[in-house]
């Protein structure tokens, strides 16, 4: 596949701190791509690198085969960019907003008011175009900033918490439209809501002190999980004596507590019989097993100490 | 790029109408009572002879004309830049920086000139005009130099500022500069002759000396008309280093 971005050796530094450390990699054209990671990991740095908002200080980054440095004008008339905090002019209404968007870019007109009308009643922002930016809510605003992004037809969206400050409804919106624009744009995007992740990517990458340490789609990801299980059990009294026995069974991975509920992981469900039998004269509550997911994969202490 | 800037300007004025309005003749009524009224008694001797309210009267309408283009500037390329807004999106779209910097400086210039017909129309009710069309269209052209070059200054300012007292300090002391120490108002052969060599080879006493020596004397000082042209084409490439480098792009 044709590939949309790609990165050569691109490296940044903040105060002789490197943020973004000699990353390779490519984006296919069309793809969505979610970008996963503790906090201050270098996520939001990445995506402004990819978006032209800061220059790397060493490396290329091509787009549609265009260095991002030497040809600008081209690359940056093929990106639209959502960054995490509002940034509409504040006393503006939002179809201001939008407008100036439109021709900075020098969308026709009949485009531009094809495609408000079509982006603002798919995020359903209609409604609210008439309104000071300043006086509307944040979830609002972000979703206003996706149509300004759209307004200039971008091949490209890199999006900063797509659907940060947004209710239910909204984050069902806006997921909506991502998906439908999928194949036609590439969509990068950084998310700490890890269920939406899940439900929104062909590829995760999974980003730590300024590299990918992961990468590929959720169930290749979760291979790394060797089959493991999250349990939880709740016991009516899950005294310290009852937590060290629990603990202490060789079957048991990564355990912890929480109040009366004793939390581990198990590669199988053979491990719960260990622990009836530990705890045969303990009366269990209640019981939960589910296979891990990107939440657990993330866990800092689950994926930092590992479970083997 | 202009065409967006100016339509949001437009848009910006719109959304405050009626203080934009009101102190779009109010502000040359102030600068009138403060220079014209006051300084008419300071200076009871007219300079070079030239009738006070002739000498006062461009100088009135420049200093209206630059000094409203501040608010403008000062929204757009340091407040919205520290609160990170609009600035940042506009220095993602396919311009260069120095044409991000020419299009806020031609904004500005249009700002300006608006404001100076507007103080020319009320001060045409107050005191008789005193200058042909020539002279007119000439004045409208060192204002513009003027425009120009003292949007660049505030523009480094905005850029260069990250704290709103540092900027506004710093606009004080222009003004003050512009109002005393370019002779705009007050001669420059008030000052001492030491004073007055340094003061006359400033660029904003270069320009307020070109514009008068045409005006009052028919005489066009190419030298100093040029060389304020030659700094702002240099403060132009500066800001857009400057922006380049505070953007980090």
């Amino acid at each position: 596949m044709e590939a949309s971005i790609t990165l050569k050796k691109v490296g940044k530094l903040i105060d002789d701190k490197t943020i973004v450390a000699g990353l390779t990699f490519g984006i296919e054209r069309g793809s969505l791509v979610a970008i996963i990671g503790a906090n201050d990991t270098g996520k939001s740095i990445l995506l402004k690198l990819l978006s032209g908002f800061e220059k790397p200080d060493y490396g290329n980054i091509f787009i549609h085969g265009f260095d991002m440095q030497k040809r600008k004008k081209k690359t940056r008339q093929l990106i639209g960019f959502v960054p995490h905090e509002t940034d509409l002019d504040p006393w503006l209404s939002i179809e201001q907003n939008i407008r100036f968007s439109s021709l900075l870019y020098n969308v026709s007109d009949n485009d531009y008011n094809d495609r408000l009308d079509l982006f603002s009643n798919s995020l359903n922002i209609k409604e609210y175009l008439g309104e000071i930016s300043s006086r509307v809510s944040y979830g609002i605003q972000k979703r206003a900033m996706l149509v300004r992004a759209l307004i200039h037809n971008p091949e490209i969206l890199v999006l900063d918490e797509p659907t940060g400050f947004m209710d239910a409804p909204s984050v069902r919106l806006t997921w909506d439209l991502l998906k439908k624009l999928k194949g036609e744009k590439s969509i990068i995007y950084v998310s700490n809501t890890l269920t939406e992740v899940e439900q929104a990517h062909d590829r995760i990458l999974v980003f730590k002190d300024g590299k990918i340490i992961m990468d590929g789609n959720l169930d290749k990801l979760l291979e790394s999980t060797l089959d493991y299980h999250q349990f939880q059990i709740e016991f009516e009294n899950l005294n310290d004596e009852l937590y060290r026995t629990l603990s202490n069974i060789t079957t048991v991975v990564s355990p912890n507590k929480i109040d009366n509920v004793f939390h581990f992981y198990g590669r199988d469900r053979s491990v719960f019989f260990d622990i009836v039998k530990a705890a045969s004269e303990s009366l269990m509550i209640d019981l939960s097993v589910k296979k891990l997911g990107l939440i657990d994969l993330m866990d800092s202490e689950f994926a930092g100490g590992g479970l083997d | 790029m202009i065409r967006a800037l100016l339509i949001r300007r437009f848009w910006l004025l719109g959304s405050n109408i009626t203080s934009s309005v009101v102190l779009s003749f109010l502000f040359p009524m102030i600068i009138f009572i403060f220079i014209n009224l006051s300084f008419r008694r300071v200076l009871v001797n007219a300079v070079y002879d030239i009738d006070f309210d002739t000498w006062i009267y461009p100088s009135m309408v420049m200093l209206v004309s630059v000094l409203s283009i501040i608010p403008s500037i000062f929204r757009d390329l340091f407040d919205l830049r520290i609160h990170k807004k609009v600035l940042t999106y506009l220095s993602l779209t396919p311009y260069s920086k120095s044409f991000l910097i020419s299009s806020f400086l031609f904004v500005s210039l249009i700002e300006g000139i608006i404001m100076a017909l507007v103080s020319l129309l009320l001060y045409s009710f107050i005191i008789p005009y005193p200058f042909t069309l020539i002279e007119t269209l000439s004045f409208f052209f060192y204002l513009s130099i003027m425009i120009i070059f003292l949007g660049n200054i505030f523009i480094t300012l905005s850029i260069l500022s990250d704290k709103s007292a540092t900027f506004f300090i710093s606009i004080f002391i222009i003004v003050f500069f512009i109002l005393f120490g370019s002779g705009l108002v007050i001669s420059l052969d008030f000052f001492p002759l030491s004073i007055n060599n340094i003061l006359s080879i400033v660029p904003i006493a270069m320009i307020v000396s070109a514009m008068q020596s045409y005006l009052f004397s028919g005489f066009i000082n190419w030298t100093i008309t040029l060389i304020p042209i030659l700094f702002s084409s240099v403060l132009l490439i500066i800001n857009s280093i400057l922006l380049r480098n505070k953007l980090r792009q």
